[in-house]
Parts: C-alpha cells; structure tokens; sequence
C-alpha cells in the first residue's frame, strides 16, 4: 500500500489531501475548519481530518508533499525586491517572515506537526496544479493548461499528460500573468483581492467593455500565439502594496472605487472589458495548447480555471473534443495534485481510469460527513427542535413541497465538497421560478451584494432543455445561456437603469432567479452516481412542479467559509432567514426553534 | 507579521536594516548594471513563451541545510554574485524569522498573495 498526503500552504486556501495506491481518499480545505475564510496557514486540522478518514496515523504514510517549491518562490522575492528597491520595503516587510521563517523550512514545520519523521517532497506550483487536473479527469492523455496569479516564476504552463506521465511543455512567467491582471481589476473595481474575483466576473454582465481597447493598447500586449506581457508601468504589485498605481488611476479615470460604496457604470464596464481580454486571452493559450500537443482532450485547472464564463467559451469554441476542470482549481487543489504525482511518479503506482469513463474526483465530496447519530447528538446538545424523517421518499417530499410553497432549505449532506462550489453537500436551496428568490436569497440569507447571481442545479437529463449545454457539468464550471424557449421579453427597467438594483429585478425567465443580465447561468448538472440524496431532492421538485431545476448556494453567508459541521450549519441557519434545515434525515423548522442569540451577522465574518 | 509584540518589533527593525543595509545597495548595483532579474521588457518577438525547465525528477526531497547553498549555486551560475553573497547573511536572518514567526490567518485585500 502507498500513502501519500499533499499539502497547500501559506498563500491562500490551504488544504490536505490523502491518496491511497493512487486513489483519492479525502480532501478538505483548512478554513472549513478553523472558519477563517481562504486561511493560508498551516492546515493542521485538514490533515487530521485526512489522515482520520484513511484511518491512519501520520506514521504510516510513505511520504508527504509540499505543493510548491520555496526555494524558486524565495528567488523570485527577492529579485522582485531587488528590481524595486529602493521601494519594496513594504512588500518586503510582509513576505519575508512568511517565506523565510516557514515555507524555507517547511520540511521541519510539517514533521514538527505531523509528529513524524516522515519523508517531505517537493514539486512545482504549477505541475501541482497540472497534476490535480490531468490525474482525476477521465482522459488517458490530455493537454494541461494551468493559469493563476503566480507559482515560483510560472503563471500560464502548458503540458501534455499521457497515462502517469505529464510533461511541462512551456510557459509564461511573473512577472506577466492573467490571474495578476484580473486581480489589479478586482482591487481596483473595490473587491478584496484573492477572494473577490469572482464577484468582478459577475459584475461583467452588467457593463459594456468600453475599455477593451484601452486595455489592449496599454496594459497586455498579446501575440498571435497567446503569449502576452503585462505593461509594469501602470501596476503597483512590483514595487508597493497594491495592485495598481497612479497611473492605471489615469488611465481609468480616478481612483479606485471604495469597498462597500455604490457600484458605477465605471466598474461594470471595467469588470466588462477585463473579461473580455481574459476571455481572449485564455482561448488564444488554449488554441496554442491544441497546437503544439494535437491533443483531443483538455484539462484546466488554476485560479484562473473558476472563471467560469471563460471555460464555457472554452467548451464552445476551442475545438477539444472533451474538457475537465478541476473542481478545485486554486491552490487548495495544489494538494491533491502534489499527492496524485507522488503516487504516480515517485512511487510508480499505476494510474487507473474510471470504468465507467467518468473522472475519478468522486463527484468532489471529499470532505467530512456525519452519521445521524452523531447530528442527533449535535442538536440536542444545541437544544434544537427536530423531527427525524429517516424514509428518503417522505423526507424529499416534504423538502420539495417547501420549496415550492417559497421556503429556503438549507440542505447538509453526505461528504462536504472539496473546492469553493457548494455541489448539493452543504447547500441552499431555492426556487428558480419565482422571482423574488434571487433579492431574498442575497439580501436575507446570505447577506451579500444584490447584484450577484445564483446558480441552477439541473436534473442531468434535462439540462439541455433548459440551457444551451450538451455535456455534463457536475462541478458548476460552465456557464451557458438560458435556452430562449425559456427567456421572456425584457420589460424596460423600472427606475434608474443604473441602478443594480433594478436591473436584477428584471425577470428575465421562468426561471429568473438563477438567470443573469446577459441571460447566462453558471450550470450543475445532478444525476443519480454522485449524489443520490441531492439527485432526489431534484427529482421530488420535478415531479411536484414540472421543474428540474433549483437555486444551489452554497451553505454560509457573507464572509464564512461554507459550513461544515452539523454546527457550523445550526448556527448559520438560526442567524439567516432561512426556513428550513435538513441534516441528513433530520429537519428542522425555523419557527419551531429555540430563540437563539442573533449576533450582528455583517460584524461576525470578516466581509469578502 | 505575526509575532510577540516584543519579537515583532526587533524582527521589524531587523528587516529595515537588512532592506537598507544589504538588499538595497546590490539592487541599485544591479540597476546601474542594467540587471532586472525578470523578463520586463516587451521586445518585438514572435513569442514570449518560454520552454519549461525540464527536471530529471518531478519530486525532490531538500532539507533546512540545502536551500541557500542552492539559491547561492543559482544566483552564481546567473552572475549574480553580489546577490550570491548575500546567501550567508539570507541565512541567518532565516534562521532568526523561524524562530519568532507564527502563521498568520491575515489575507492582503490589496494584494494578491504572491510569495
């Protein structure tokens, strides 16, 4: 038996990951632990947790990994620094603690933790990334096309992977990167930098990419074959503590927009124009990646790999056959990907492809689960009101006819998932035909911006009914448009069409509210492998409604890291408007509840 | 940084000289020579993708003794001796920072996390 734990750490959501003879065991990402959104520290809980599922001890694994190479990252610190002295003494201020009193000693720190002298490999960033989505995907050879913000030197690699081998073939280094490009449009647009990119790409819709040009002929240069360079000039991620400088502040027009205050027309269209350019950016690197492998199959993974509007254009025009992207893409995923190449290059274990032709991420609940027993006694220790529905039948109908009365369900089940998307494990859920859900969800529930859209989770053999998708999306990273048999005219805007507000409340669908501006929807397909519980929940609402389609969120609010424990989940249900909870067979009534102290729920989490 | 408040600030004052006492006379010796250290410049090519490195191993073991003796070997097979000579003084403020740091939960919301 072979056994590998993979670790990420000290950049952003940290994680473990165990992998027995070649075969996933567990993931899981620290801050689910400690709910400390993206905690970068050292993920201690998240390696007991994995060594606990293998139901071993630290002592029984042949070896751990580090995602990353210390040593590469130290020597592009300091040559940054170099380059901008004598500025960068802010930067350096920061990153030297870090980088010299950790990650250059990492190898004791983990033993230290682990409490065993086991061995510690290293690999690169970027072959981490490669690895975690060229291993799990179901191909037998694939191109790889890896972007984020940064590893050591790399920030866009392109590799080829055949059987248990994957062979770097070239790259693009710091200091130009997408991931860096899009996060200088984060921080300007007022999004906290590595957490709220997402947000900007949810913002695109709403803008019209006026500044494309301006983008082009100032910021990134690109070549015809995807290779491009960032214009240091108009950045500060060089040289100070922001992302971008005075300059870029010129180029777009005054400083860049507070955090919290009112969104306008500048940002949308900023946030417009920048996706187009990633959009751009990203098929070119693609096509690129198809040139030089002549493969048939893709794999994707990096930060830049959750931009899922950009991966639905990859699917639709990049001429692969078959994508995957790994459902943990950012540097959590790092961990997995560390373990999957020790096992298959270090220690030569076979790798074996799924029977069945599907990938062997295991639908991505990795994470911990609870037994009924273990809930039970999790909620009388909370003195919660409960009825135990253990008949599966009895329980999906009565969530199903919830959801259709308008009820918000907060729905806990099975493994949690590993990566940022809520998949049907530790979810909200809603009603996709009522236009109300979207501002009530948002604004009630999970306390966050209004503009920001829900996604659907669809019954697998209806997706192509609903939206213009014809391959499976179990990992909620595509976005495809709404079908127009399903749109409805669009009424002229009721206010100031300025105003975000207004715009979201346009119903744009018979199912509006996981239906963007632009008609598009970030898409879960559900069938019955992967999840059968979630899958029955779907099924129950369609037989009830005649649709197959509902509003997956994911189970936290602003600010929180997704839930994980019954308790994590109580305490976010109690503090929401929330109607009902499912833990596994147990549901539980708002109005049949204990009071509870309602701290203020803007103060408790951090915001994102 | 996180640290005691005691150790916080002899670590942060040792910082500041080290950036004003070593890093920032090579880096404008390397400015003077012309030395960017990074691909900065965006000359006319056909591409700017450049081949990955291939390594005889995918994994690699290193322990605590090795890492500035490599980052040295590196930086003097580059030509950047000034820099190389710095790996002893690199060291042992190393060897100091591990001693006082604790990991930080902090995320930069202005920058992205990059080292």
């Amino acid at each position: 038996m072979t056994l590998v734990l993979g670790i990420s750490a000290y950049y952003h959501d940290s994680a473990a990951a165990i992998v027995r003879d070649g075969e996933i065991v567990a993931a899981a990402q620290e801050e689910r632990f400690t709910r400390k959104k993206h905690d970068p520290r050292f993920p201690r809980n998240a390696v007991n947790y994995c060594l606990e599922e293998a139901f071993v001890e630290a002592e029984e694994l042949d070896a751990t990994v580090f995602y990353d190479d210390p040593i590469l990252t130290f020597d592009r610190m300091i040559k940054s620094l170099l380059w901008a002295t004598p500025k960068g003494e802010g930067q350096w201020m920061r990153a030297a603690p870090s980088v010299m009193g950790s990650k250059l000693f990492i190898s004791d720190k983990i033993r230290r933790e682990l409490g065993a002298d086991v061995p510690v490999l290293f690999t690169k960033h970027h072959l981490s990334h490669a690895a975690s989505a060229f291993y799990p995907s179901p191909f037998n050879s694939a191109a790889i096309l890896t972007l984020d913000g940064v590893g050591e030197w790399a920030t866009t690699s392109i590799a080829m992977g055949d059987g248990d081998m994957i062979t770097p073939l070239c790259e693009i280094q710091y200091p130009h990167s997408i991931g860096l490009l899009y996060s200088a449009f984060t921080y300007f647009c007022g999004f906290k930098v590595n957490s709220g990119e997402y947000k900007l790409m949810g913002l695109a819709p709403y803008g019209e990419p006026r500044y494309v040009d301006t983008i082009r002929d100032n910021l990134v240069t690109i070549l015809p074959d995807g290779s491009y360079r960032l214009n240091l000039e108009y950045f500060g991620f060089l040289d100070s503590i922001k992302m971008t400088n005075n300059k870029f502040e010129e180029l777009f027009e005054g400083p860049p927009r507070k955090p919290e205050s009112l969104i306008r027309r500048r940002e949308m269209d900023l946030a417009a124009s920048v996706q187009v350019v990633t959009e751009d950016l990203v098929l070119r690197l693609v096509s690129r990646a198809k040139e030089i492998t002549s493969k048939n199959d893709l794999c994707l993974a990096g930060g830049v790999a959750l931009n899922c509007v950009a991966n639905g254009r990859v699917l639709r025009e990049s001429g692969f056959q078959r994508l995957w992207i790994q459902p943990a893409a950012g540097d959590s995923g790092g961990a997995l990907g560390a373990a999957l190449l020790a096992s298959h290059r270090h220690f030569g274990v076979p790798r074996k492809l799924s029977q069945d032709g599907n990938d062997t991420q295991r639908g991505s609940y990795l994470g911990p689960s609870y037994s009924n027993a273990e809930i039970r006694a999790a909620l009388d220790r909370l003195k919660a009101a409960y009825d135990e529905v253990d008949d599966c039948s009895e329980r999906t109908g009565r969530i199903a006819t919830a959801l259709a009365d308008g009820k918000v369900v907060g729905f806990f089940s099975g493994r949690m998932e590993f990566g940022p998307r809520a998949l049907g494990a530790r979810s909200i859920l809603g009603d996709a035909r009522s236009p109300d859900t979207q501002e009530r969800m948002n604004l009630k529930i999970k306390y966050r911006e209004s503009f920001r859209p829900f996604a659907p989770a669809v019954l697998a053999d209806r997706a192509s009914e609903y939206f213009e998708l014809n391959v499976e999306s179990p990992y909620m990273l595509l976005v495809s448009p709404v079908v127009e048999s399903h749109r409805m005219s669009q009424p002229e805007v009721d206010g100031n069409p300025e105003d975000l507000l207004a715009v979201v409340k346009q119903v744009r669908s018979d199912i509006p509210a996981v239906t963007h501006v632009d008609y598009s929807a970030r898409i879960q397909t559900v069938t019955p492998n992967e999840h059968p519980d979630f899958y029955a929940v779907l099924k129950a609402f369609e037989d009830l409604t005649g649709c197959g389609v509902l509003v997956n969120t994911s189970f936290n609010v602003r600010g929180e890291p997704i839930v994980c424990s019954p308790d994590d989940a109580y305490r976010c249900f109690m503090k929401t408007e929330m109607d009902l909870l499912v833990l596994e067979d147990c549901m539980l009534w708002k109005n049949e509840q204990p009071s509870f102290e309602k701290e203020d729920r803007l103060l408790e989490y951090e915001l994102d | 940084m996180s640290t005691s408040s005691t150790n916080g600030h002899s670590a942060e004052i040792r910082l500041r000289e080290f950036f004003t006492k070593y890093l920032v006379p090579v880096g404008e010796s390397f400015s003077n020579k012309g030395i960017d250290g990074m691909n900065l410049t965006n000359d006319p090519v056909s591409t700017w993708v450049e081949s990955a490195v291939h390594e005889d191993k995918e994994l690699f073991e290193r322990e605590r003794g090795e890492c500035f003796r490599i980052l040295r070997d590196m930086w003097k097979n580059d030509e950047l001796n000034e820099l190389a000579d710095l790996a002893p003084e690199l060291f042992e403020l190393a060897e100091y920072l591990e001693t006082i740091h604790t990991d930080s939960d902090e995320i930069s919301s202005s920058m992205y996390i990059m080292y």
